[in-house]
């Protein structure tokens, strides 16, 4: 447990496996809702981490990670809730996928082949930032790994469907980014006029299955 | 009721003190990023402290209203005129509908404020009323403000015959000052440079190797011209980490002083990225924010590590004499009122 500031505290999980750091943070979750600091306090998940805002006025640094360890000392019934399977539709490569053939060079593979090991991922909802509801995804296949571009885009189109690293994930809005773009999705994952704004939740299963470019108007299931 | 903009400013937008609680669905907090100044020129009309008002960076905006109201400029030194006549910054002026607003360029300090008797009555859009300009949403359609656009205002908490009273002026005289106005708390009077903020260390601080950790807690770095709502780039000598190893991404908070790879600090302000990959070196200390976000391009900044207790001090401190403040200019307009 680190400070951030004076205004939040930083849980470092020590879990390797994507299944056991999700673990760790849902009962982190799940025993902060339970308690009193529920009303108190805003939990912000990192990839492996959890960050627990609050107001400086209100807590010092210490007072909070004291109630932090009293908190996480109480014995909580977990609610197994099975996470959620969403399907994300994708039009890959082409204009929708602009990085599609740069990767598929880079990896010693075919189009196809990026494409059917992209789809073929189990991935999972681990944290949401970088900008409204972009969702930081487990799950992209070993194989599929390269660093980051060397200079990001001005402007990622909304939608794309992205990698980089072990990460995989989906641009909301068009904002500049640094991703490699494998396709888009016409399914929305932020709506700020609705509350909760995001689609996606963490610990959300996801899985990409592709389509035809033709149909990207038509796919509009589950979104917002 | 409205308020039209007859010339636009730099990064003119409609904000006010940020929503709350969204961090984690990736949306930041905002708001004002000198809150203290906003504040300020709310409580001088008798305004709440929710209400939104006009940010502008560097020089002010032209603008009328279709009614009599208040209103306040805050931020620095900086020239405003209703029609002919000269006003003061910092002080409730009288505005009779139709006059025309000038507000002029700042002398000292980047973020100046514009408050209007009842506040910008935008849709709210996640709770406020604040523009979030990369997200494209709040304020006016998520976006600057051009010349044209009009903003619905809040009715006057006090009428018409109100205002006459309290300015001793009929409704078709030019703008008039009350001869009292109030300095929002910064931790300093004055917009100087260069000068020192209060940080509290990182935790990747001790990544820096010894030499760019002597020289953060050393040297002068200038605020660059890329700085925005988002971030704040430093330019000076490069700092160096001991590793090259990518950050796994956790939360951040403004404030936050962040070593991208290129060596060039950025401190992290209002509209920041919840999350982030990049090493944290230091955090300013949230007392010291407003008044860090009034460096302009060019101004210099050194930095000095305090502890958490005195980094939380300082931010009661004030509190308490934001408190003082408030409750002053309240009481004042309770008297005001109570004469009428």
């Amino acid at each position: 447990m680190v400070p951030l500031g004076e205004a939040a505290v930083t849980i470092e999980f020590t879990s390797e496996s994507d299944d056991a750091i999700l673990a760790e943070l849902q009962n982190w979750l799940l025993s902060i809702q339970s308690s009193e600091l529920r009303d108190l306090v805003e939990c912000v998940p990192g990839w492996n981490s959890l960050t627990v805002h609050f107001d400086a006025l209100q807590f010092s640094v210490e007072a909070l990670q004291d109630r932090l360890m009293a908190v996480a000392h109480r014995a909580v019934e977990p609610v197994i809730q099975p996470a959620r399977r969403i399907e994300i539709p994708v039009v890959y490569g082409g204009d929708f996928g602009p990085d599609l053939k740069w990767v598929a060079e880079q990896l010693g593979l075919t189009e196809e082949n990026v494409v059917s090991r992209h789809a073929g991922g189990e991935y999972r909802v681990r944290l949401i930032g970088f900008s409204p509801g972009f969702a930081y995804l487990s799950g992209l296949p070993q194989e599929l790994t390269l660093p980051r571009r060397a200079s990001p885009r001005v402007q990622v189109p909304a939608g794309s469907v992205a990698m980089a690293g072990i990460q995989a994930g989906i641009y909301p809005a068009t904002t500049p980014g640094g991703w490699h773009l494998l396709g888009r999705t016409p399914f929305r994952l932020f709506n700020p006029t609705r509350m909760p704004p995001c689609t996606l939740e963490i610990g959300d299963r996801v899985t990409f299955h592709p389509i035809a470019a033709a149909d990207f108007a038509h796919s509009l299931k589950g979104s917002l | 009721m409205n308020l039209y903009i007859d010339r636009p400013a730099p990064l003119l937008t409609v904000q006010d003190l940020g929503r709350p609680g969204l961090r984690r669905y990736g949306v930041p907090v905002g708001g004002a990023l000198d809150n203290l100044s906003a504040m300020t020129s709310n409580w001088l009309i008798g305004n709440e402290d929710l209400c939104a008002v006009l940010e502008f960076h560097g020089a002010g905006p032209a603008l009328h209203l279709d009614v009599n109201a208040m209103i306040a400029v805050t931020g620095s030194e900086i020239a405003v005129r209703i029609g002919e006549v000269a006003a003061q910054h910092h002080r409730p002026l009288f505005v009779p509908a139709y006059s025309a607003i000038e507000i002029g360029a700042m002398t000292s300090g980047c973020w100046g404020y514009l408050a209007v008797s009842g506040g910008i009555e935008v849709p709210t859009v996640l709770g406020g009323r604040g523009t979030y300009l990369s997200g494209g949403f709040g304020g006016l359609e998520g976006r600057t403000l051009q010349r044209g656009d009009i903003l619905p205002i809040g009715p006057n908490p006090w009428g018409g015959d109100a205002l006459n009273l309290v300015f001793g002026v009929n409704a078709s005289a030019p703008g008039f000052a009350s001869s009292w106005g109030a300095f929002p708390c910064h931790p300093s009077r004055h917009f100087s440079s260069p000068k020192t903020f209060r940080v509290i260390e990182g935790r990747e601080f001790n990544q820096l190797d010894s030499d760019s950790q002597s020289r953060f807690l050393h040297d002068e770095f200038a605020i660059s011209s890329t700085s925005n709502r988002i971030g704040y780039r430093l330019t000076g000598q490069p700092l160096n980490r001991t590793t090259s190893k990518e950050m796994s991404s956790t939360a951040m908070v403004p404030g936050t002083v962040q070593l991208p790879p290129d060596g060039q600090p950025i401190v992290l302000m209002a509209d920041g990225g919840t999350v982030g990959g990049y090493a944290r070196i230091a955090h300013v200390v949230q007392a010291d924010l407003a008044e860090f976000a009034q460096l302009r391009p060019g101004n210099k900044t050194r930095f000095r590590v305090v502890t958490l207790e005195e980094a939380r001090n300082a931010l009661l401190a004030q509190q308490r004499e934001l408190a003082r403040q408030k409750y002053a200019l309240r009481a004042k307009w309770n008297l005001i009122l109570a004469g009428l």
